[in-house]
């Protein structure tokens, strides 16, 4: 009679709740003898997981009225699933654990390996600490408890990282701004291994700067040019009597008399403050606006010419012009007067390779 | 008791309808204030004084210069001052400032003056309470300061004691932050005024940028980055009436070689070179500022300008800087020394 009642129903005769008993005692002992024979295939090895899944399965959907029990399955099933990799089903079904019997301390320890496979940190820890909290001296879950904590501590300190970079580099772009320098698109990266301007305790501002020799193509490297500074004072020290002499300058042309510097003006068209600042965050260099989209000067269509410095001027002077347009770093073209390369550089006979 | 009640009488006369009943008695207070003792006798009948002259200020020029004056008068006693910013003097000079045909500027930017003489006084002219509105008194006075100076409206510079007014608020760090607020512009809008032919308004300006130059340590981009007129604002007052080579000016950026290049007035009190010099004195103490002097070959100048100078006081004030140039650029880089 009652394997035939809904499930749900009260049994009323006493005939009915023999019955019920009956079955409840037969599903019982189903339910052990699945969760035993998913523990030897377990213990088979790899090939017989999916089928110690599937007994324990079994063992759990004969819903018999011990929990106890029940979170054993679960518990032993998410250690399976654990085995095999997944990771999600493992969690839920340690979770379920958990849930049925709170002292299952290995269903604590799974669910807590669970959430660390999948990156779920701050409830790994959770788990972990609520495992620990029944069983304190259980050393495998103060194991990953730490483990967690450390992938937290690294996650949290790079985060804190990016934060400030990004601070510092919205800074940057805010003194930029209020300089009216125009950055563009950087072209001469690998020669100076991405280096960026830079501001020092009294938030004045510090270019790297090259000078290139037209002719010869050629640059120096400036390390520090200081944005109060003047250009005659960097080119005595590269030029002057002082100064190591140029290997390539055979007729000795590029004396501090005879050179000259030029930058091009609107050399090509500013970035946004947005990319300003993805500029500054930039550390590789090859790595520069791969997602950006922007053409070099084709729809630019101001003119662009050779522009003269005054090398009295300081170079904050000279960038803040609203012609120039400051290719990441600031270049200067270097050429000496009275050399046959200087007419043709001016005529317009010469452009960036 | 009689003092008392000629005064009630006078104040209640100030606010009479009848014209010639006021004109009489702010010409009667006018008198009093041009005394001490006359001062002293207004000041314990303060409260219910002021506010009518303030009142008064709106009238035809008759009325409201002899009240204007008063309230300078007055404005010079601390005591009064305390009062004058309570019944919202500030604001009214302000409201009335630059109205057109109005005939007491000077006067109101006198009052002014006085009542930023003491911090209360400064401090409400900079509007620090209010985060929307501070600094645009200033803006304002200074927008008037260097529009109109004494040859435009061809015979008063009504605006030159705002110079004053500068020099007081930049006694105060938020007076300084004002001024030099990039974004505001007032330092460049007003260090050409060391050119102006009025005396006041280059002591004004100097006296401002030095105080200015306190902040030096905090502040050094908003400094420096107005070299261009920086400079020659700084240095032109101390270098005379000396004509320079071309080889001393050769190091030196445009806007220092072509005047210095060129014969001009020499700047003749002493007090506005003294603060010249204290200025660069301060700009030097900080690294980027020594830098910077260095780059336009400020030293140089100064090295010239010592050896015409014959006022000890600002003797005195070069040999300081000078003594922080003796080592050199102090940077890595080999720079020329100063000749002894």
């Amino acid at each position: 009679m009652a394997l035939f009642m809904p499930q749900g129903t009260i049994a009323e005769t006493d005939a009915e709740k023999a019955d019920i008993d009956a079955i409840e005692a037969l599903k019982e002992s189903s339910s052990i003898e699945y969760k035993e024979e998913g523990n030897k295939f377990v213990k088979m090895g790899k090939k017989h997981y999916a089928e110690a899944v599937d007994c324990y399965t079994r063992a759990i959907d004969q819903n018999i009225r011990d929990p106890q029990h029940n979170s054993v399955c679960y518990a032993n099933r998410a250690h399976v699933n654990l085995l095999l990799g997944n990771n999600r089903r493992a969690y839920e079904d340690a979770e379920e654990a958990i849930k049925l019997n709170q002292a299952n301390v290995k269903a604590y320890f799974r669910g807590a390996k669970a959430a660390l496979a999948l990156k779920l940190i701050p409830e790994a820890l959770n788990i972990a600490e609520k495992g620990l909290q029944i069983d304190p001296s259980n050393i495998e879950l103060e194991k990953i408890g730490d483990k967690a904590k450390a992938i937290q501590d690294e996650e949290d300190a790079k985060k804190k990282r990016d934060l400030e970079a990004l601070e510092r580099s919205e800074k940057l772009a805010t003194l930029l701004e209020g300089r009216n320098v125009k950055v563009g698109k950087a072209t001469y990266n690998h020669l100076t291994e991405g280096r960026k301007p830079w501001v020092d305790k009294s938030a004045m501002m510090h270019w790297p700067v090259l000078f290139v020799h037209a002719e010869v193509m050629v640059s120096d490297f400036i390390e520090d040019f200081f944005e109060m500074d003047t250009f005659g004072g960097h080119l005595d020290i590269a030029y002057g009597d002082d100064a190591p002499s140029l290997v390539w300058d055979t007729r000795h042309e590029y004396t501090r008399k005879r050179v000259e510097l030029y930058y091009l003006s609107n050399a090509g068209r500013s970035l946004s403050r947005k990319q300003v600042v993805h500029w500054l965050l930039e550390n590789d260099v090859g790595r520069q606006f791969q997602n950006t989209n922007y053409d070099d000067d084709s729809d630019d269509y101001k003119k662009q010419r050779w522009v003269k410095v005054d090398e009295r001027a300081t170079l904050y002077s000279v960038l803040s012009r609203p012609d120039h347009i400051v290719s990441g770093i600031p270049v200067f073209f270097v050429i000496a007067t009275g050399t046959s390369f200087h007419k043709t550089f001016l005529s317009g006979g010469w452009s960036l390779p | 008791m009689a003092v008392d009640k000629d005064l009630e009488d006078l104040v209640s006369f100030l606010k009479s309808p009848s014209p010639n009943l006021k004109k009489a008695a702010v010409e009667i207070v006018q008198g009093l204030s041009g005394t001490d003792e006359g001062v002293q006798r207004l000041a314990t009948y303060a409260k219910e004084l002021l506010p009518p002259l303030l009142q008064l200020l709106s009238e035809p020029e008759e009325i409201s210069k002899p009240a204007a004056e008063a309230l300078v008068n007055l404005s010079q006693d601390v005591a009064i001052v305390d009062h004058l910013i309570q019944v919202g003097a500030v604001e009214r000079a302000m409201e009335l400032i630059g109205k057109p045909s109005s005939k007491i500027n000077k006067l109101m930017v006198m009052l002014l003056v006085n009542i930023s003489n003491i911090d209360k006084g400064a401090t409400r002219l900079l509007q620090e309470g209010d985060e929307k509105l501070t600094g645009l008194n200033i803006a304002k006075l200074v927008r008037f300061f260097s529009r109109y100076s004494s040859s435009e409206r061809g015979g008063e510079d009504e605006y030159e004691h705002v110079a004053n007014i500068l020099v007081n608020i930049t006694r105060l760090q938020s007076g300084r932050k004002v001024v030099l607020d990039m974004s505001r512009g007032i330092l460049r809008q007003i260090l050409p005024q060391i050119d102006s032919r009025s005396v006041i308004r280059r002591q004004g300006v100097a006296g401002t940028v030095r105080n200015c130059c306190f902040d030096a340590e905090t502040n050094l981009p908003s400094l420096l980055l107005a070299s261009e007129f920086l400079w020659p604002a700084l240095l032109l007052p101390l270098a005379g009436k000396r004509v320079y080579t071309e080889a001393d000016t050769a190091k030196m950026p445009l806007e220092l070689a072509t005047p210095l290049s060129q014969d001009r007035e020499p700047e003749t009190d002493p007090k506005v070179r003294v603060e010249a010099c204290e200025a660069i004195y301060l700009l030097v103490l900080q690294e980027g500022g020594r830098r910077a002097f260095w780059a336009i070959n400020g030293p140089r100048i100064l090295e010239l300008s010592y050896e015409d100078e014959e006022d000890p006081q600002v003797m005195e004030a070069f040999e300081r800087v000078g003594a922080l140039l003796v080592g050199g650029s102090g940077t890595e880089e080999e720079e020329e020394k100063p000749q002894s």
